[in-house]
């Protein structure tokens, strides 16, 4: 019998919420379409996603209440994009740090620091910290106001069957086990994923010798929320010290061990108080009192399995790969899988699109993840080099960096972005692609826009596909016109397709005069989408270009539309 | 690019002289710094990668 936890779990600044563990009334549970295993960040996002393109789901979690401690701390612009479709973003950026510098130290020098840009056309800054338990916590809230996702505390997946039609699961929980089915199961039970040990799935890539322990502390430090690197200090030498700031007065160590410590002995309390106080020392803190939050031990790795899709098993997040935390790749991943996977499985479930869509998910997100193994390796070979090498070569460059500028860039750190999906099997073929300015091909995505009141462009992309056009000085109406003729008469897996005029603020009025018209300062149209006038964007439900033309042509939608993978009974009608 | 012989034998002096000053244990790492700015000056890495390579042959 699978016995959770019945103590809320200890937290200096979280209150931990026990929730009841979930018992089908009858010995089988009802089926839903999908059924999510874990209830982490990226279980608990792939739910809202899937919930908003009006997709029944169930999550499996083992326990009953949210992550121990604050694990992932740091989400992208592009992470808190995916929330704000899921609907969380606006409670997270309440409680959430921005920042945009980091900085990197050696021998009390200030040898690097980064900064990020920041484009008030975004609607949210390039990095946010926020410990994980408060996300979850946002996103388990956002889903109590959501009628078509059950949580279902306290199960644990303990076997599963697939056959061409769904799987069967047996699942344990405080009261004994039941059994449900569900036509698609999605795997996000993380890194240590149930679901792929069982179905024998190997990971591919590279696991680094490098241990790190990651400690969080309670202390009130006068510093700005920017990130901090310490390059082989006194106390730890030849190894790398991160720290972050969190919410609630949390700071984040995060150090590598010495090869001759255990992970056993490195989480020992009083280990754990010399390196905090050794690196506090180091910083010039020799009188602030602190208090022991949470402390764990990871491994570097840089792993993904070759395809996210089985059958009817699905992998997003931890489960589908494990990457470096160096660049914040984990959940900042795994958020960008399930935005990609929740359109294209929700098109499958309704019956819209055929299943090869599927493969696309697998295509697009295991594409990103081999280039992020590759980006990851080329922070971890600095910031924690994985042979004798890469050490000289590290080493020689810190030193350099004390006095020689052209070494300092090699301090930057990549980190976690949007990937492009250029090879996307959903990417146009027939299109203008190759002609246009490369900074919006078809697979990046579409940079988002401040329109006039403050709102934003996605905030009107409604998770169906979208085109937008850009009007040109000189845009005759009759094209206007048989554009949108052409936009009516069409479909995306069984949708409407939405339609955004950007017009030059400087052009003739265009005759449709209603919300989807946009006027733009000119400068803007030609610095963010490198437009002339004239062009046409066919964006996809997860903000990715998939289509562009120079100019419309009638047919052009028509015939991409005409392409996708749609169900073989809905294209016979 | 060439060297003058007379010249090579000063680079040589100077570099064997620096060796010896410096404990055997950092040696490698005066080289290695020695080869980055080096890469500096030269600025060509298919260059900078054939004379690594070249420099790797023990024969």
């Amino acid at each position: 019998m699978h016995l959770p936890l019945r103590e809320p779990r200890a937290s200096l600044y979280h209150p931990y919420t026990l929730y009841d563990p979930f018992f089908p009334a009858a010995d089988r549970a009802s089926a839903t379409p999908v059924t999510i295993v874990g209830g982490g960040p990226i279980g608990l996002v792939t739910a809202l996603i899937l919930a908003r393109h009006g997709i029944r789901s169930s999550v499996l979690i083992p326990e009953c209440q949210v992550t121990e401690g604050s694990r992932a701390i740091v989400f992208t612009k592009r992470s808190m994009e995916i929330l704000q479709f899921a609907g969380v973003a606006g409670r997270v950026m309440q409680k959430a740090l921005p920042w945009t510098s980091g900085n990197s130290y050696y021998q009390g020098q200030r040898v690097f620091r980064m900064e990020t840009a920041v484009d008030t056309n975004d609607s949210f800054p390039p990095l946010n910290n926020l410990q994980q338990n408060w996300l979850e916590t946002y996103l388990v809230q956002a889903i109590q106001a959501q009628p078509l996702i059950e949580l279902r505390w306290g199960n644990r997946l303990l076997s599963f069957t697939q056959d061409t039609s769904g799987v069967e699961m047996v699942i344990d929980t405080p009261k004994g086990e039941y059994s449900s089915r569900c036509d698609w199961l999605v795997a996000a039970d993380g890194a240590r994923s149930t679901v792929r040990q069982q179905l024998g799935l190997a990971l591919e890539g590279n696991s680094y010798e490098g241990r790190f322990v990651i400690v969080d502390i309670r202390i009130d430090l006068d510093l700005p929320t920017e990130r901090l690197a310490f390059f082989s200090p006194e106390w730890n030498p030849g190894n790398t010290i991160l720290m972050h700031k969190e919410p609630d007065n949390i700071w984040r160590f995060d150090y590598q061990l010495a090869a001759d410590v255990s992970s056993e002995e490195a989480l020992r309390p009083e280990r754990l108080a010399q390196a905090v106080n050794a690196q506090l020392k180091m910083m010039g803190y020799t009188d602030k009192t602190w208090e022991m939050d949470w402390a764990s031990v990871y491994s570097a790795r840089a792993l993904t399995l070759p395809d996210y899709v089985h059958q009817r098993v699905l992998f997003a997040g931890d489960a589908a790969h494990l990457l470096p935390i160096f660049g914040v790749r984990g959940a900042n991943t795994g958020f960008q899988d399930a935005m990609d996977l929740g359109w294209k499985l929700a098109a499958v479930v309704n019956g819209q699109a055929d299943a090869a869509l599927l493969e696309t998910y697998s295509h697009d997100r295991v594409g990103a993840a081999r280039e992020i193994i590759d980006e990851a390796g080329k922070s971890t070979r600095f910031m924690a080099p994985p042979t004798d090498g890469y050490r000289l070569l590290r080493d020689a460059t810190l030193t350099l960096s004390l006095r020689h500028e052209f070494v300092r860039p090699l301090f930057h750190w990549r980190t976690s972005r949007a990937h492009a999906y250029r090879a996307s099997p959903l990417n146009s073929t027939q299109d203008d692609n190759s002609v246009m300015p490369v900074a919006l091909e078809n697979g990046v995505v579409f940079p988002n826009l401040r329109l006039k009141g403050g709102a934003y462009l996605y905030d009107q992309f409604d998770g169906r596909f979208q085109v937008v056009y850009m009007s040109a000085q000189d845009t005759p109406q009759a094209q206007v016109d048989a554009l949108l003729q052409e936009l009516a008469s069409l479909t995306a897996f069984g949708q409407p397709v939405g339609l955004h005029i950007l017009r030059a603020a400087s052009a003739t009025p265009i005759g449709e005069d209603d919300a989807r018209v946009h006027e733009v300062a000119p400068e803007l149209l030609s610095q963010r989408y490198a437009a002339d006038g004239g062009e046409i964007y066919v964006i996809r439900p997860d903000h990715h270009v998939s289509a562009r033309w120079r100019q419309f042509t009638p047919g052009c939608l028509a015939h991409y539309f005409g392409h996708l993978p749609v169900h073989a009974a809905q294209k016979e009608s | 690019m060439s060297i003058e012989t007379q010249a090579l034998e000063t680079v040589y002096d100077h570099l064997a002289e620096t060796l010896d000053s410096i404990p055997l244990a950092q040696q490698s790492l005066m080289l290695t710094r020695l080869a980055l700015l080096m890469s500096e000056q030269i600025g060509q890495p298919e260059v900078i990668c054939r004379l690594i390579d070249e420099a790797a042959r023990n024969s």
